[in-house]
């Protein structure tokens, strides 16, 4: 990835005769696959070192199998690898959906919850509903509850992740993309948020599993609403089937997916309770996750791009919308009403845009 | 005392300051602010240019143009006209007036009104610092009682008491300049977002501002011309790429605003770049860009057939009037569009003179306003405008014919009586039909009110003789009396202009009114109060590493530190809570740490 360039620099490329600059180097998972791997396999590549705790790590534990449901996988099925590659792999694996419910470690009651966990579940929803997730450390969590507890998160405290610079998409820590399937970012691990050893004060994570979703950048335009392979792939399911999908990816903690699927049941049973509750909480615990990424909306965002150059940036012409906006006086409060879309996508258009250093805020 | 224009597309308040009239900038400094009203998915309202900058993407709870439809009936034309083509839903009101549905909840026109006029208001507040309570509210010359009352309304439940609603034509006069003792017969040329107008006043002396003819188009204005932008930015788009950017609401609300903005662009410079990257995405998922290049000669192009429009009107105007084109002493400019070089050589063409300059069109009837204002509150100034009806007021004979007793333009308080006889053999009682309007054909002009006067006596047609009057008050009431002559027997109506709302409907609106603005004020308390604590928790926190390494080896020093600490964490905690009195508290508290710790590492 030696060859890509930085930030705001002009980008040559073969298929490109004319010097395009892009701000953003467009993404490709099946590179960063044969890359990451080679980077883990090959001496004569050196592996540029990695922070612990950048990486995502495997969802059930040391030796368990996340079982892919998208059909494109790239990441091969095994149950035994190098640790490092392993958790390389898993990290692209972010797109992949058990389609069983993981098996849940008791929770060892209120003393070893975690300053995080408390902050979190302050944040989340006030109401308990019959499938929320299980926020509660597993023993194994010991190193998180150490390394987090100076963590602060009062309730309804306005949070903000200051710590882009270490969830920004780098080639040292290659994030997953998320305009392909933004949905399935959702699948991580459960104490994914473990690994988070410099995290500074006053900021507040989503459960790890939620995390992911809001750090992975879009480097491909597509609507948040197009469904991702794997969700297609749920499409054929009963609706039986899909309930229990939907049920599984929000106990997992992929709210998007389970979102895509509630509206998809939705469409065809619009008053089902259980769904719309489902439906109902994965929109607030995700308008929860991308305003506590965003930070507060009082906020003004301005363009950091020049605007000769805006046009080779690589978004959709969603984002171009909510980018035409922001015009260095408008707050984002203000951008999100005049956005003309739902509330959920104009907020993952911002988090994207500033992730990808195309916004900024004053 | 403030003086508002309450445009169709935009509105404008402006003040007398130390005798100068001046406009007063919205928070965005913008002098004009959208007459737009919206209420977004999340139930929350915008006005202004908030409102506008999502108009086409959440067209369906977006009220544009209420002006247009304030103060009418739901069965007269102009309302059906609107709810066929309006993307709002217009509905019945329970008194036959009309109501807009914005998010399942109905508004009455007065209270979409209202909101604009409340906008203006807090603008003029922030910008004095101090409650406003008085306006001077303009509207069209050609707005019935009516329309003048739901204006009037309006502006009561925005907390405004309207001491006057004065004519756009007259206004614009005004702050030209005219009608300080000296008498010219002015043609008014208003060219709006929305709208067109044009007056031709007689002014006179000792302030009377004659309307002698007005007319227009509500349905044409600055809007028309950038929808021909749009039309020829699609066109091209689709011939380069054949894709229809109207499909696409987000692209056609860019489409909208760089339409609007290239046409401004154009009144100075003879080309300018529409440039909207991102516009669409293909079928292939691929964004593409608009990039086009207009000048200002294709925007004539464009734009010419609606020009020539309203000089038709103008020819027209001057026909009804009976005047000839060397008898206007003047020509005044009012709305943006007058700004369109092109515009400005038709309207000296067809006049044969050049036309007045030297005051913002998008301005002059708001100061307009604020000079009328200033002098209603100022005794010693000699110029007042007078009160006058500004339609004709009479009633309905035989044949449908109009008979006017009230001419247009009259001083108010006035009286007028005609007698007028039985239009059958044994007629024992008359109808009386209260109108305005000025059309000789009675069913074109609008009915005020109807009584029947009965116990005629029984006689061949035209020899009973009813004697009928119409006073109207100092307060703008109209009283209608009807009396036989021969027996003394009488009837009478009093005739009171409505917006159709009752008096506990407007009460209410008030209320509602009063606790959005409690609302919106307490949440501009705590934002300006918690930025000040964050810019200042921020500042401590910048200091805290520094102050730690320089008190580490003090026990007193370190309690310092803890107590700092805890005033942070309570500041975090009031802002969290919105709790503005807890913030303003704890705002002193770190105003003092701050400058403590900016001591301690001075003194290093």
């Amino acid at each position: 990835m030696g060859h890509e360039p930085k930030d705001g620099e002009p980008k040559s490329s073969e298929e490109e005769p004319d010097e395009r600059p892009t701000v953003v180097p467009k993404f490709d998972p099946a590179e960063l696959a044969r890359e990451t791997a080679s980077s883990s396999q090959s001496p004569s590549n050196p592996t540029v070192p990695v922070k612990h705790g950048d990486l995502p790590r495997d969802l059930h534990g040391e030796r368990t199998l996340v079982r892919s449901a998208a059909p494109d996988s790239a990441a091969p099925e095994t149950t035994q690898m190098p640790e490092s590659m392993r958790s390389s792999l898993l990290s692209m694996a972010d797109s992949r959906v058990p389609s069983v419910k993981p098996q849940r470690l008791p929770s060892v009651g209120g003393l070893a919850v975690s300053s995080l966990d408390r902050g979190w579940e302050e944040l989340t929803l006030d109401e308990p509903i019959s499938n929320q997730p299980n926020t509660k450390p597993s023993p194994s969590d010991g190193p998180f509850r150490r390394e987090t507890s100076r963590l602060r998160a009062p309730a309804g405290q306005q949070v903000v992740a200051e710590d882009e610079e270490a969830e920004k998409p780098t080639r040292e820590h290659p994030v997953l993309p998320d305009g392909a399937t933004p949905s399935a970012r959702g699948i991580a691990r459960e104490d994914d948020g473990a690994q988070r050893h410099e995290t500074p004060e006053h900021t507040v994570f989503a459960p790890a599993r939620a995390a992911a979703a809001l750090t992975a950048p879009s480097n491909r335009p597509k609507p948040m609403s197009d469904p991702p392979a794997s969700l297609e792939a749920a499409t054929a399911l009963t609706p039986e089937e899909t309930i229990r999908e939907m049920r599984d990816r929000f106990s997992l903690g992929d709210y998007t997916g389970a979102l895509v699927l509630a509206d998809g049941l939705l469409e065809d049973d619009p008053n089902n309770p259980e769904v719309k509750e489902c439906a109902e909480n994965c929109r607030q615990v995700l308008r929860q996750m991308y305003t506590a990424r965003i930070g507060p909306l009082d906020r003004v965002p301005m363009v950091t791009v020049a605007r000769d150059q805006l046009r080779w940036l690589s978004i959709d012409h969603r984002a171009g919308f909510v980018l035409s906006h922001i015009d260095g006086i408008s707050s984002l409060e203000m951008i999100l009403d005049v956005s003309g879309m739902p509330l959920l996508d104009a907020l993952r258009i911002l988090c994207e845009l500033a992730q990808q250093r195309i916004i900024s805020f004053r | 005392m403030i003086g508002i224009d309450l445009g169709t597309t935009n509105s404008c308040v402006a003040i007398v300051e130390n005798g100068t009239p001046s406009v007063i900038p919205n928070r965005g400094g913008y002098k004009t602010t959208p007459s737009m009203v919206a209420v977004t998915e999340a139930g929350k309202r915008l006005v202004g240019h908030i409102a506008k900058r999502q108009a086409i993407t959440n067209a369906e709870n977006t009220v544009y143009a209420a002006k247009r439809l304030i103060g009418r009936k739901w069965n007269s034309p102009q309302v059906k006209n609107a709810v066929a083509t309006s993307s709002y839903r217009i509905v019945e009101g329970p008194h036959h007036d009309v109501r807009i549905v914005l998010r399942d909840k109905e508004y009455s026109v007065p209270e979409i009104s209202a909101m604009v006029l409340q906008e203006m208001k807090i603008i003029a507040e922030d910008y004095l610092g101090e409650t406003v309570s008085k306006a001077v509210v303009t509207v069209p010359a050609y707005f019935n009682d009516n329309q003048r009352q739901a204006t009037k309304d309006a502006g009561e439940i925005a907390g405004l008491d309207v001491i006057r609603i004065i004519n756009e034509p007259t206004a614009a006069a005004l702050s030209y300049g005219f009608g300080r003792n000296m008498e010219k017969v002015v043609a008014v040329y208003d060219f709006g977002g929305g709208t067109f107008d044009i007056s031709i006043l007689e002014i006179g002396a000792h302030g009377v501002f004659k309307v002698i003819a007005t007319a227009g188009d509500t349905f044409l204005g600055g809007e028309d011309v950038d929808a021909r932008i749009i039309d020829w930015l699609v066109q091209g788009f689709k011939e380069e790429h054949n894709l229809d950017l109207r499909q696409d609401r987000m692209a056609l609300q860019r489409l909208k605003d760089a339409a609007e903005k290239a046409k401004c662009e154009l009144s100075s410079v003879k080309e300018t770049e529409v440039n909207l990257p991102f516009i669409i995405s293909s079928g292939r998922n691929e964004a593409l860009h608009l990039q086009k290049t207009l000048t200002r000669v294709t925007l004539e192009e464009l734009s010419d057939d609606l020009i020539e429009r309203t000089v038709d009107i103008c020819r027209q105007t001057l026909e009804d009037a009976k005047l000839e084109k060397d008898e206007i002493e003047e020509v005044v400019l009012v709305g943006g569009m007058t700004r369109m070089p092109k515009i400005q050589s038709a309207v000296a063409t067809f006049f044969e003179r050049e036309p007045c300059k030297g005051v913002h069109p998008d301005e002059v009837v708001a100061l307009g306003a604020a000079i009328q204002g200033a002098a209603l509150m100022d005794d010693k100034q000699e110029m007042v405008l007078l009160d006058v009806t500004p339609h004709a007021l009479g009633i309905m004979t035989f044949g449908s014919i109009f008979e006017e007793l009230i001419p247009q333009n009259t001083t108010v308080p006035t009286h007028r009586t005609k007698i007028f006889t039985t239009s059958r053999d044994n007629q024992t009682a008359v109808k009386i039909l209260v109108m305005q309007g000025e059309s000789t054909n009675a069913e074109e002009n609008e009915l005020l009110g109807e009584f029947i006067l009965t116990g005629l006596r029984r006689a061949p047609k035209g020899t009973v003789e009813i004697e009928v009057t119409f006073e109207i008050n100092a307060d703008g009431i109209v009283s209608v009396r009807a009396k036989d002559l021969e027996t003394g027997l009488e009837q009478s109506i009093q005739v009171t202009a409505t917006s159709g709302l009752t008096r506990e409907e407007i009460k209410g609106m008030i209320d509602n009114a009063k606790d959005d603005v409690v609302d919106r004020r307490s949440s501009e308390e705590f934002e300006a109060a918690k930025q000040e604590a964050e810019k200042i928790v921020g500042e401590i926190e910048k200091l805290f590493p520094q102050v730690e390494q320089i008190v580490a080896s003090s026990d007193f020093g370190r309690d310092a530190i803890e107590k700092a600490r805890a005033i942070v964490e309570r500041a975090r905690q009031a802002i969290i809570k919105k709790d503005v009195a807890a913030i303003k508290e704890q705002i002193d508290g770190l105003t003092r740490t701050h400058r403590m710790f900016k001591g301690v590492v001075a003194k290093t």
